[in-house]
């Protein structure tokens, strides 16, 4: 990027409402937590990239992630739900990772 | 014995087409993509589109691969952490891609959209409605 332009981003960015700012951080802060791979022709979420790597520890179980890590897991979503929230924990990756041999259906 | 749910949304649906369709929007940092998809409890999670996910730049076989049954056969499908949007409910949810370029339909599943709302139907009158639930 030419440096021009960096400056001119620069400039405007400060120039910017607290709550736009605000926004524009955040999402800056997501775009760089967001590893490319692949060789470039994508990204994977640091979420998807620990449920592939931990699916088979926890499989069957009710996960809560944020940015790539674990912050809590139960039997079901409640119990996995309830324990994040008691971390204090918002804006959080809610799933189940099913077990190897579970027969998983695409839909009626 | 009689009970009573209260709902924060009523979405209307067109009862023509078929199945319940609402709007989707998936969001992963400044990339977002809106579409339609239908409720199917049937569905163990929500699955979607391949080019949804590419629209969002995912590396979509860089996803947690697993296979998925149908009355009719089965198929592939790449899980990704992203963020769900449907009537202004946000969540993180684990959805699915299509490994298959031509698999276009597009469905809210169990896990990852059911399990995190309340929903009540009314299909004769294309009624839809809709709370996200929160644990007390």
């Amino acid at each position: 990027m030419e440096t021009v332009l960096l400056n001119e981003i620069i400039e405007k960015a400060v120039n910017l409402k607290p709550e736009e700012r605000q926004k524009l951080i955040r999402v800056l802060q997501e775009q760089e937590s967001q590893p490319k791979t692949n060789g470039g022709k994508g990204y994977l979420h640091p979420n998807t990239v620990w449920i592939k790597e931990h699916h088979t520890e926890y499989a069957g179980k009710y996960v809560a992630l944020k940015d790539g890590e674990l912050i809590a897991f139960g039997k079901t979503i409640k119990e996995a739900d309830l324990k994040a929230k008691e971390k204090g924990m918002k804006n959080l990756l809610l799933t189940y990772l099913p077990r190897e041999d579970e027969e998983l259906w695409g839909g009626w | 014995m009689s009970y009573e749910l209260e709902f924060e949304k009523l979405v209307n649906y067109d009862t023509a087409k078929i199945g319940i369709t609402i709007s989707v929007e998936l969001r992963l940092g400044l990339e977002s993509v809106t579409f339609e998809a239908k409720i199917d409890t049937g569905a163990s999670f929500c699955i979607f589109a391949r080019e949804y996910g590419e629209k969002l730049g995912l590396s979509i076989k860089g996803g947690f691969l697993r296979y998925f049954n149908t009355t009719t056969g089965g198929f592939r499908a790449f899980g990704h952490g992203i963020t769900l949007i449907t009537e202004g409910f946000e969540f993180g949810s684990q959805v699915f891609f299509a490994a298959d370029e031509n698999f276009q339909t597009s469905v809210l599943g169990t896990h990852g959209w059911l399990d995190r709302v309340i929903i009540g139907i009314n299909d004769y009158e294309g009624n839809l409605y809709l709370s996200r639930y929160e644990s007390k």
